[in-house]
């Protein structure tokens, strides 16, 4: 019997064998490339995870509601790829209708306190005073569901088998959000850019891949020109300068954003942006809303396919960080890391 | 026969680094053993095996932290390791359109009867006091205070009206307020509890006191039946389940004005009070042609002018109505109303 000259396994004849012969691929030197982000799925699953949603959660007065949520993400996700691997959410129905509950008693506190003023008082005074306290509390809260909302979502998402995780606190965020909202409503609203740049900061330095990160360096300055010329042109392009301003920001932010070494390349543009929104608009009217999961895809296409990667992402030295592979316990237990955000954004 | 394949090559993350690897799967009885290159081996065992994609590629994953995931791209693995079917979308469009069709009955259904009946029970156990300040609130609302007209001649018409009214009204619990409004729109509205506002511009158009005994009569029955209450517990059970539908929960931090502004009554409620205040005006003895001829004017006049606070949008098909009420007409002599003044008194 012949055998391979090199690794001595037996074969019809004498020769090198294939697995010889084609020895694992030694990894190219890391040249610059490309890292497309793509949306692969389709309208007609998504509507029926709705429609089987939308049943089920009638059925239930309203429980399954969440867990079909999580198909839709699951679904979403798992379509998702970027440089040919797809993303994967792990999260359940149990814990987003836990973080509902969270969400639930705060706003019954506050909408308690602002029936008892309303009708406990009978007054104008008494109505003014609860609908400050009620929009007090809703501005104060917003940092707190988000930073919650984001690490809940990012801790169970998964690409390539690891875990992402955002690790910001939500003393340093709620500072920031609400020193940035005063500035803002102090400055008539030109902070507002500003604002949104150290967000986006926040955001990006604090949220992990493994042992890669997100990081944002652009300039908190750069967009106050755009947007007070947006703001200029808002009544004369009846609104659409706002439309123009989004897209210029989105731009500017992904530019100047990165992820493991890796550049976000954006080219996102007002006139397809506005053809996008445009046609779901008809897509969705025509179709008595039975379109919107196709609107959605289409969506999501647009959102994706014009925001690839360009640089190097070194796949091979990312490892998963035992913090983040075995924190569910340590964050189950912090009482703002719930996925509130999701309740206001429909479905 | 066919023998099973048991062998498929496929991906494979192992949870610790982002590196694919590329292995070879092994179905067995209670799980799949993956083999990496270098001939080291995971145990995957079944119970923790869950399917993250039935498409093309299969993707699997391993419960628990970190996840493992393979990816296979062979069709047939996942009949091989009984795991289920691969998706097929041809079967998809008809079963959307079942689905489809339970959903629209079912949610027709659920507003055409169940929303209803749970308006129906919550009316009922409403206490007074809620309602009258509700009521209050709503009025409020509409006819803020320092728009109100403090006419003492138009104010004491009106009262007196409501008091002859009232007293042929028989056994209610509320206690009826009128209002002015000093607004050119022909309407009136009651709000819940008995406060019934009345604008300028209906007033002005009577002709007589007996027209305006008409529409206030008709106010005052819906007050009675409750139909202003039932009204906004529908349309607050309308919300919920519309903000339901769209999973904005927002809807449901109600704001009163807004309530009332997208409530309305429906066909019957309005012809219950029609009849009912029909009657009411035979009792207490007034011309219950005037009632014909105010809801005539008022259907004409009003169709011309759109708004959404004109009476005919609170009160719809006016002309249908119109006719109902002229069949119960009797047009007997009036009593003597509000002798010896003139109208209208604004
Ligand atoms: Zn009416």
């Amino acid at each position: 019997m012949p055998y391979c000259t090199q690794c001595g396994s037996e074969m019809a004849e004498a020769a090198i064998c294939p697995s010889c012969q084609s020895p694992e691929p030694v990894p190219a030197p890391p040249s610059s490339s490309r890292y497309e982000l793509k949306f692969v799925g389709s309208g007609a699953p998504m509507l029926w995870i709705y429609l089987v949603t939308f049943l089920l959660s009638i059925l239930t007065l309203g429980i399954y509601y969440f867990w079909g949520r999580t198909r839709i993400r699951r679904y979403i996700l798992s379509m998702t790829e970027l440089d040919g691997e797809r993303f994967a959410w792990h999260g359940t129905g149990g814990e987003l209708l836990i973080g509902w509950l969270k969400a639930l008693v705060v706003l019954a506190i506050l909408i308690g306190q602002y029936l008892l003023f309303m009708l406990g008082l009978g007054t104008a005074t008494g109505e003014v005073m609860g609908t400050i306290i009620l929009y007090a509390g809703f501005m104060m809260l917003m940092p707190v569901a988000l930073v919650g909302a984001w690490r809940y979502r990012f801790s169970r998402t998964s690409y390539r088998g690891l875990r992402f995780a955002f690790r910001g606190r939500v003393m340093p965020f709620f500072k920031l959000y609400v020193a940035g909202s005063l500035l803002t409503i102090i400055t008539f609203g030109i902070y507002f850019p500003v604002f949104a740049s150290k967000i986006q900061r926040f955001f990006c330095r604090h949220t992990f891949y493994g042992t890669a990160r997100f990081d944002y360096d652009g300039k908190d300055s750069a967009l106050v020109g755009p947007w007070l010329l947006a703001l200029l042109l808002f009544i004369p392009t009846l609104g659409l300068s706002l439309l123009w301003f989004t897209m210029r920001q989105a731009n500017y932010q992904w530019s100047y954003s990165s992820f493991a070494g890796a550049r976000f390349r954006p080219s996102y543009t007002f006139s397809s942006y506005f053809f996008l929104i445009f046609t779901n608009l008809l897509l969705v009217v025509f179709t008595l809303g039975i379109g919107y999961p196709w609107a959605e895809v289409r969506g999501l296409r647009y959102m994706c396919s014009r925001l690839p990667l360009e640089g190097v992402i070194d796949f091979a030295s990312i490892q998963q960080r035992a913090a983040d592979a075995t924190a569910t316990g340590e964050e189950m237990s912090d009482m703002f890391d719930a996925d509130a955000m999701d309740i206001g954004l429909g479905f | 026969m066919s023998v099973t394949r048991l062998q498929y090559p496929a991906g494979f993350f192992d949870g610790v680094s982002a590196q694919r690897q590329q292995v070879e799967v092994t179905i067995a009885a209670a799980g799949l053993l993956i083999t990496k290159p270098d001939a080291s081996t995971v145990w995957w065992p079944s119970e923790e095996i869950e399917v993250t994609d039935r498409g093309q590629p299969v993707r699997l994953c391993r419960k628990g932290r970190p996840p493992q995931e393979l990816i296979i791209n062979e069709a047939g693995f996942l009949e091989a390791a009984r795991l289920g079917r691969e998706s097929g979308e041809s079967s998809l469009a008809a079963k959307i359109v079942a689905l489809l069709a339970i959903l629209v009955a079912l949610v027709w259904s659920l507003y055409q009867f169940v929303l209803p009946a749970i308006g129906e029970r919550i009316a009922a156990s409403v206490p007074v006091e809620l309602e009258e300040r509700f009521g209050r609130a709503v009025a409020d609302r509409f006819a803020p205070p320092d728009s109100r007209i403090e006419d003492p001649r138009a104010q004491e018409a009106v009262e007196e009206i409501g008091r002859l009214l009232r007293a042929e009204l028989g056994r209610t619990r509320y206690q009826f307020r009128f209002y002015i409004a000093d607004d050119p729109m022909v309407n009136a509205f009651a709000a819940p509890g008995g406060h019934v506002v009345i604008f300028r511009g209906l007033i002005k158009m009577t002709r007589s006191p007996h027209e305006l005994a008409a529409v206030m009569a008709h106010e005052m029955q819906h007050v009675r039946m409750r139909h202003v209450t039932r009204a906004l517990l529908r349309t607050l059970g309308i919300r919920a389940l519309m903000s339901f539908i769209a999973g904005d929960t927002s809807g449901l931090v109600f704001d009163v004005a807004a309530l009332a502004g997208d409530m309305h009554f429906r066909r019957n409620d309005e012809e219950h009070a029609d009849r009912e205040a029909m009657r009411l005006i035979q009792r207490a003895g007034f011309d219950d042609r005037a009632m014909v001829k105010i809801y005539r004017r008022m259907a004409r006049e009003t169709a011309d002018a759109p708004g959404p606070l004109q009476y005919l949008s609170t009160h719809p098909e006016m002309e249908s109505r119109v006719e109902t009420i002229e069949k119960m007409a009797r047009g007997g002599a009036p009593r003597a109303l509000l002798p010896g003044r003139k109208w209208p008194p604004l």
